[in-house]
């Protein structure tokens, strides 16, 4: 196969880190480690909290369903091992948030649980054809699959949109995270048959027109393990396209879903896009293997491989069983002394800092991160080197982000595309003054969140508020204008010639109750406010016109009422259009990196 | 062991103590032009540039340590000590480097939000409110001021004189190339470290060249050339050292190459038609005034840019 083909555009931005991964790449994998507790965070990245299916005191066994999706973007947990569950906890999650988990205390006498799990037989490919596509997405939900390149986003919701769409380009993302990052080329050495049977899976779920795995240049003995079980496979599987192995040149973030599509397909995502607009699905290789193992074996997900590295003896990938705390996996690694220690959950770029040692790893965590507690250099004011510009693969201005960022002039920011902002971290990286920026970027986006939330909630507000005020001015219209009516009928009665000034008396009524609903900062809203036009009018029409019997005021009449309703309905239109929110803002839960 | 050897770029402080570094030869070479008296001013600016960052930190109440030792104060003092002639006196360049730090930096909030270089802010303020003093660059020999290639062709050209006449009479000064030269050594070196990006001192050499050559070509007789211009004065030194101050340039590429051959061709006109012989801070300041539209105007990575 040809080294470079099925590329045909680069991103901007990136940095070349070479170097990192030599040392963990070729060691096996280890694990996993059985912890005395395990902690089933119940909280996904996206989407609603699980909810418990167990009591407490409850014995449960491997791979039994312990908690129920909380909805359709959701996804269930597995128990990993066989044990009794002890309760609910509130855990740390990364970036300091606290969640719900489901405690597991697992059985002293576990047989089965150490030992790694077989590749998929090659008659797992035979009986894939006898499996319909729904029973497929069925079995990869009731798996509980989320994507596992970090983003964690529900992996049978985004089938299911892949599938009731028109897919061109099927990606299997296997270019690692982060530099430093070894667990899917190990995963790729281990189970490549099983990479393929998913990948295989998820061209008869999207009915992809092509299917691509996109490897990084330096996985050689990943594409040798790749290629071969593509071979397995070919003579059985004649009828398909075949899948196509890319090798991107390894440049991070070359594995971020948007750079990657770019690389395949020269298409830059516009920051409110997903891929599926431009017809193409992205998924994790991680993700595609347990597709595999859920979709024809009906294996829950329950462990991943995650890279160890940074300030431990041994550094390596190992099998981490879902709910580990990461103290386990420290000690694993071995790390004589946790308190020198800050820990990532992620790669050293993207990373959350998690403060607790007991933070439970999941399926979501691809690596854990050991730096050394050592002080940094001390923030610094910007001085505008502009070294972040030429990094950012979304072509920002990170400084012109953050300064607009902390004077809290969110409608500029958001004109900076702060939203096309990946998180990669190389503007933190490169930043000279030290200068956290995408942690400031993060805050900022959930910032203008939940402004845009509020400003919501209070047009709701306002809109109700509104509505009642209208029904108030009307109903003092109404008073006011009786009253212009019965001024209006006693002038009559004292003057000699009533007819003229019945006129100007019903036509001052009329006008004086068109303000109400000509004024558009008071507008009425209310759908009875369209149907009754200008009561104010009417009313004094009709008792006017019931006193003398002249052609002026029910000549006027209808059509100040007409005026007013006009005026009714505009004002009606203006309201809702009111100041919203300005931008749709997109939620960057699907970036699957 | 450290297997997360990621390195990172150096931070502002060890990037700062570089360019002091890298002002040395410039220095010597100063020094050995135009005689010790070099080292003295570029010693009292560091120290009175240090001292009054100290006191304005204490008066601030903001931690003391990072902004004295991070250099870039030393580095006011150097390129303001560089600046000053030699046969002022030593008052000139304190009060300068105090207006350089206090009105070019600090009024601004310090280091990263001001507008113009500090140091050229001193140093316009020496040369305006003391034309006489910095322009003693020698000894005064008989009464007459110490004059410069510079200094001197432009008395002489405001008399009347053709360029080959004054050329000839013994007061000419002769071409200084040493401290030019030994400033592009250091600027070379940081351009290589990647410490000052290349496209500012680059930019500006070339337009002040282009201008130079263009005006010595039309009439060579009241133009000095071109080489003669470029070795001349603090244009070397400020093209590496004064303006790639990141704080008052573009951060844009573009922006950067704008700004840069901005300077070049205003320090050649304020040269040729100012009222003073070298141009250099006016024309920075003038330029770090435009740096911020500059890089809204040569913006090349954000989509959308108001």
């Amino acid at each position: 196969m040809s080294a470079i083909t099925g590329i045909v555009a680069d991103f901007p931005g990136g940095m070349l880190l070479p170097g990192l991964r030599e040392a963990t790449a070729d060691l096996p994998v280890r694990g996993p480690c059985l912890p005395t507790r395990l902690t089933l965070p119940l909280d996904g990245q996206v989407g609603l909290e699980a909810m418990a299916l167990v009591r407490a005191g409850e014995q449960v066994q491997r791979g039994q369903l312990i908690a129920r999706a909380g909805g359709y973007i959701g996804a269930c947990v597995h128990a990993p091992v066989a044990g009794r569950v002890e309760g609910l906890a509130q855990v740390t999650r990364p970036g300091g948030r606290r969640a719900q988990a489901i405690v597991l205390v697992p059985d002293a006498d576990q047989p089965d649980a150490t030992a790694a799990p077989v590749a998929l037989p090659d008659l797992a490919l035979s009986a894939r054809h006898e499996i319909a596509t729904e029973t497929l997405l069925a079995r990869i939900a009731a798996a509980g699959l989320v994507g596992q390149g970090g983003a964690g986003f529900p992996t049978a919701v985004k089938l299911s949109e892949g599938s009731a769409s028109a897919v061109r380009l099927l990606v299997v993302n296997a270019v690692e995270c982060e530099p430093g990052l070894t667990c899917d080329q190990r995963l790729i050495r281990d189970y490549a048959t099983d990479v393929v049977l998913g990948v295989q899976v998820l061209a008869q779920i999207t009915d992809a027109e092509r299917c691509v795995i996109a490897l990084e240049d330096d996985m050689l003995a990943a594409r040798q393990a790749l290629e071969a079980a593509l071979l397995k496979f070919a003579s059985q599987d004649a009828q398909r396209s075949p899948i196509e192995v890319v090798v991107v040149p390894s440049r991070y973030p070359s594995g971020a879903e948007r750079q990657l599509i770019q690389r395949l397909t020269g298409v830059e995502l516009k920051p409110e896009e997903l891929p599926i607009h431009h017809g193409v699905v992205v998924q994790n290789v991680a993700t595609t293997r347990a597709v595999a193992r859920a979709a024809l074996m009906e294996e829950p997900l329950t462990e991943r491989y995650v890279t160890v590295l940074g300030e431990v003896a041994a550094p390596g990938n190992f099998r981490v069983l879902n709910g580990t705390p990461a103290r386990v996996l420290l000690e694993a690694a071995g790390c004589p002394d946790p308190s020198a220690v800050r820990l990532r959950f992620g790669g050293p770029l993207t990373g959350q800092y998690v403060d607790d040692l007991d933070a439970p790893l999941d399926k979501r965590t691809a690596a854990l991160t050991v730096e050394p507690r050592a002080p940094e250099l001390p923030e610094r004011a910007c001085i505008r080197c502009g070294a972040c510009l030429p990094v950012c693969p979304s072509r920002l201005h990170p400084p012109a982000l953050d300064e607009r960022l902390r004077n809290r002039d969110f409608d500029v920011a958001l004109d900076f595309d702060l939203f096309a902002c990946i998180e990669c971290g190389l503007c933190d990286y490169v930043c000279p003054s030290r200068i956290p920026l995408v942690s400031h970027f993060r805050a900022g986006k959930r910032a203008i969140e939940r402004q845009h939330r509020l400003q919501q909630e209070a047009d709701r507000y306002r809109e109700m508020v509104e509505a009642r005020a209208g029904h108030d001015a009307r109903r003092e219209a109404l008073a006011d204008a009786r009253r212009a009516a019965r001024r209006a009928r006693r002038s009559a009665d004292r003057l000699a010639a009533p007819g003229q000034t019945e006129v100007s008396a019903v036509e001052s009524a009329a006008h004086f109750s068109a303000p109400p609903g000509a004024e558009p900062g008071a507008l009425p809203s209310s759908p009875s406010e369209g149907r009754s036009p200008a009561p104010g009018s009417q009313v004094a029409a009709s008792s006017a016109g019931s006193e003398g019997p002249s052609a002026g005021p029910q000549a006027a009449t209808p059509e100040d009422g007409l005026q007013a309703d006009i005026a009714a309905a505009v004002a009606r239109v203006r309201a809702r259009r009111r100041p919203g929110p300005g931008r749709p803002v997109k939620s960057d839960a699907e970036d699957d990196r | 062991m450290t297997a997360l050897n990621l390195p990172r770029p150096v931070g502002v402080s060890a990037q700062m103590w570089r360019v002091n570094a890298a002002l040395v030869p410039g220095i010597l070479a100063l020094c050995f032009c135009f005689g010790p008296r070099v080292l003295m001013h570029v010693l009292v600016a560091s120290v009175t540039a240090v001292s009054i960052e100290a006191l304005v930190m204490r008066v601030r109440r903001l931690p003391q340590a990072p902004p004295l030792l991070d250099g870039s104060v030393v580095l006011l003092g150097l390129i303001l000590g560089c600046g000053a002639a030699p046969y002022a006196s030593p008052l000139v360049t304190i009060s300068a480097t105090g207006v350089a730090v206090l009105v070019g930096k600090h009024v601004y909030g310090g280091l990263g939000n001001n507008l113009f270089n500090p140091a050229m802010v001193g140093y316009a303020y020496m040369l305006v409110c003391f034309p006489l003093e910095s322009s003693q660059w020698r000894p005064a020999v008989d009464g007459v001021t110490g004059a410069t290639v510079l200094t001197f062709s432009k008395a002489q050209l405001s008399l009347g004189y053709l360029r080959a006449e004054f050329m000839q009479v013994p007061a000419w000064p002769g071409l200084t190339p040493w401290p030019a030269l030994g400033f592009a050594l250091g600027g070379l070196g940081l351009v290589a470290l990647g410490i000052v990006r290349w496209r500012i001192p680059v930019s500006m050499l070339l337009a002040f060249a282009a201008t130079a050559l263009v005006f010595f070509t039309i009439d060579p007789s009241t133009h000095l050339p071109p080489l003669t211009h470029l070795l001349s004065g603090s244009l070397v030194m400020a093209a590496f050292f004064v303006a790639t101050d990141p704080v008052t340039s573009p951060v844009t590429p573009r922006g950067q190459l704008l700004f840069g051959a901005g300077i070049g061709v205003l320090v050649y006109l304020l040269r040729v038609y100012g009222a003073y012989a070298d141009g250099v801070a006016f024309a920075v300041l003038m330029m770090n005034v435009s740096a911020a539209w500059l890089d809204g105007v040569a913006q090349p990575y954000s989509r959308r840019i108001s």
